[in-house]
């Protein structure tokens, strides 16, 4: 685990533009699925956003 | 109990960026959960509710951090043509008193600024020219954030005055006076507290007149000019006031004898004209109904339907935030940008490869800002739509008897909780103004403690201190820089609190 978060601290920036990009990449699609009523979709998009705000967590 | 589980996501970004010190793209990751999951199992959240809230979300982030990015990329170009420095190194030719080089600029300038651009642009633009002036990094930022807070509501064009008349259905007439009184008189304190930040209780004592000056100068004409219904314009012409009576002043406080070298006129315009470039950008914006006109043609605008919580909590049907693309005040820092580069580049200032390392330099420095920024707006958002700001509002506003004490603090959280006086004005004004019409108190003097409140304590929006921080090379100590916001926030706040109580009282 410490090996892993000096690796993501090592590329910080790579890390921090994939946590940008897994929270705000789907929430435009969260609107369409929420327009058409598609629960899976909202799930499967949200729970991305999530994933990045958990990652957000790891490094400063 | 709800109102417990409501404050416990902010509670926590508190916890961990003032106790911790943890930095803000950390701690708004652990906000947006906790919001996450609270509202999801506690106030009756729904997937599609939380889809539109994310939604929503978006909108409102892209409106700031376009200012945050093109913020940044002025101050890289400024930068990397050295005017940064220059700028810094003429400064103490009108006075070497660091006390009133910090009350030029991170508040008398930080005002004009405020008077002219919207969200975060004066401790965005400030932060790193008092760097280079040699203020330590901490100080730079909480100077400037201190120094425009009292100008928020009657700045930007007084959009957030605007949010609350709209908000309340009360006429800005109605409002206005004791609205621009209550800031005016924090004015005063603010001046205090940044020659607090630049150099103790010594500076206080110095310079405690020149900002009682400049203080009733700025606050008596945004006064002035708000009162006879030009409220949209009030800070920008109070800047102005200061800035003309703040030059004279100066020189009455030369500090300590010092050999600053020979002042290099061009290279001080040229190195000004780029900042002076901005200015004349944002007010042709502003201010030419024509030019504003056509750049407000695309708009981007996503209309959302009512939604409710599983606890039948509503928000209504209506448009997210509204972009008007080209004429967004990040767009237009952008234009500023394009413009100060072109200048610099005809002088000479740059050296081969710049522009790779300003947008290398630019990208590096704001994508963890971009990061706190997702996060915490969404948090705010999902709290909105969830009812837990609301629950916030009422169990504050139940104390009865202590509310007109209380009215300030609650538009102070709206303005933590989404970073803006505006936002808070629309997420509390009505609810402020039911409760003062319950309880007997004028709505007049309730709604000014409101917006005051929230103009005062939006300075120490995470959203704010991760904009300063990364301009000022603070990125990742925002805690820092909150934990010092955080005392000279709440004394604002707190004797908004108190004019409001007296106001009540001798009513």
């Amino acid at each position: 685990m410490t090996g892993l978060l000096r690796r993501l601290r090592a590329h910080k920036f790579e890390f921090h533009l994939a946590v940008v990009l897994l929270m705000a990449v789907p929430l435009l699609p969260l609107y369409y699925a929420a327009q058409r009523g598609a629960q899976g979709w909202i799930w499967f998009l949200l729970s991305l956003v999530v994933l990045g705000n958990v990652l957000a967590l790891l490094v400063d | 109990m709800f109102f417990l589980l409501a404050v416990a996501p902010i509670a926590l970004i508190l916890f961990l960026m003032v106790g911790l010190r943890w930095g803000a793209a950390r701690a708004g990751g652990a906000g947006y959960l906790a919001a996450f999951l609270i509202g999801m199992r506690f106030f009756g959240a729904g997937p599609t509710l939380l889809a539109y809230a994310h939604a929503k979300a978006l909108l409102l982030s892209l409106d700031v951090l376009l200012i945050i990015w093109a913020a940044f990329l002025l101050y890289r170009v400024a930068d990397e043509a050295g005017a940064i420095r220059t700028i810094g190194q003429a400064l103490p030719h009108l006075t070497n008193d660091r006390g009133m080089q910090a009350l030029i600029i991170g508040w008398v300038f930080a005002t004009f600024l405020q008077g002219v651009g919207g969200f975060g642009v004066p401790v965005a633009v400030i932060a790193p020219i008092l760097v280079g002036l040699g203020f330590p990094p901490l100080a730079a930022v909480v100077i400037p954030s201190i120094g425009h807070g009292w100008a928020v509501t009657f700045g930007s064009l007084g959009s957030s005055f605007q949010a609350l008349i709209a908000a309340t259905g009360i006429p800005g007439e109605k409002l206005v006076s004791p609205a621009a009184l209550f800031l005016g008189i924090a004015c005063i304190f603010v001046g205090w507290m940044v020659a607090h930040a630049a150099g103790g209780w010594s500076g206080v004592r110095r310079l405690f007149w020149a900002v009682v000056i400049l203080g009733l100068v700025m606050a008596v004409t945004q006064y002035i000019v708000a009162v006879a219904g030009f409220w949209n314009i009030g800070a920008f012409i109070g800047g102005i006031a200061g800035l003309l009576v703040v030059i004279p002043l100066a020189r009455r406080y030369p500090g300590e004898e010092k050999d600053n070298g020979i002042l290099d006129g061009r290279a001080l315009i040229v190195a000004l004209s780029g900042y002076l470039a901005m200015m004349v950008i944002i007010l042709s914006v502003q201010l030419a109904p024509g030019l504003r006109e056509f750049l407000g043609r695309v708009v981007i605008e996503v209309d959302f339907p009512e939604i409710s919580t599983n606890l039948g909590y509503l928000t209504p049907a209506g448009p997210g935030r509204k972009i008007a693309f080209f004429r967004h005040t990040g767009v237009v820092l952008g234009y500023a940008s394009v413009v100060a580069y072109l200048i610099y580049r005809r002088a000479g200032l740059y050296q081969a490869g710049a522009v790779g390392r300003i947008l290398n330099g630019t990208v590096r420095r704001v994508l963890p800002s971009t990061v706190s920024i997702l996060s915490m707006v969404t948090m705010a958002v999902i709290m909105e739509h969830a009812g837990m700001t609301d629950a916030l509002a009422r169990g504050m506003a139940s104390i009865g008897g202590l509310f007109p004490f209380i009215a300030a603090w609650i538009g102070a959280l709206g303005a933590f909780m989404t970073g803006s006086n505006t936002n808070s004005n629309v997420v509390f004004g009505a609810l402020q103004l039911r409760t003062a019409q319950l309880l007997g108190y004028s709505a007049a003097l309730i709604l000014a403690a409101q917006t005051a409140g929230a103009a005062l304590a939006s300075v120490l929006a995470p959203t704010k201190v991760v904009v300063g921080a990364s301009t000022a090379g603070m990125a990742g100590k925002e805690g820092d820089v909150m934990r010092r916001l955080l005392i000279y926030s709440g004394l604002l706040v707190l004797v908004i609190s108190l004019l409001t109580a007296i106001g009540v009282w001798l009513r």
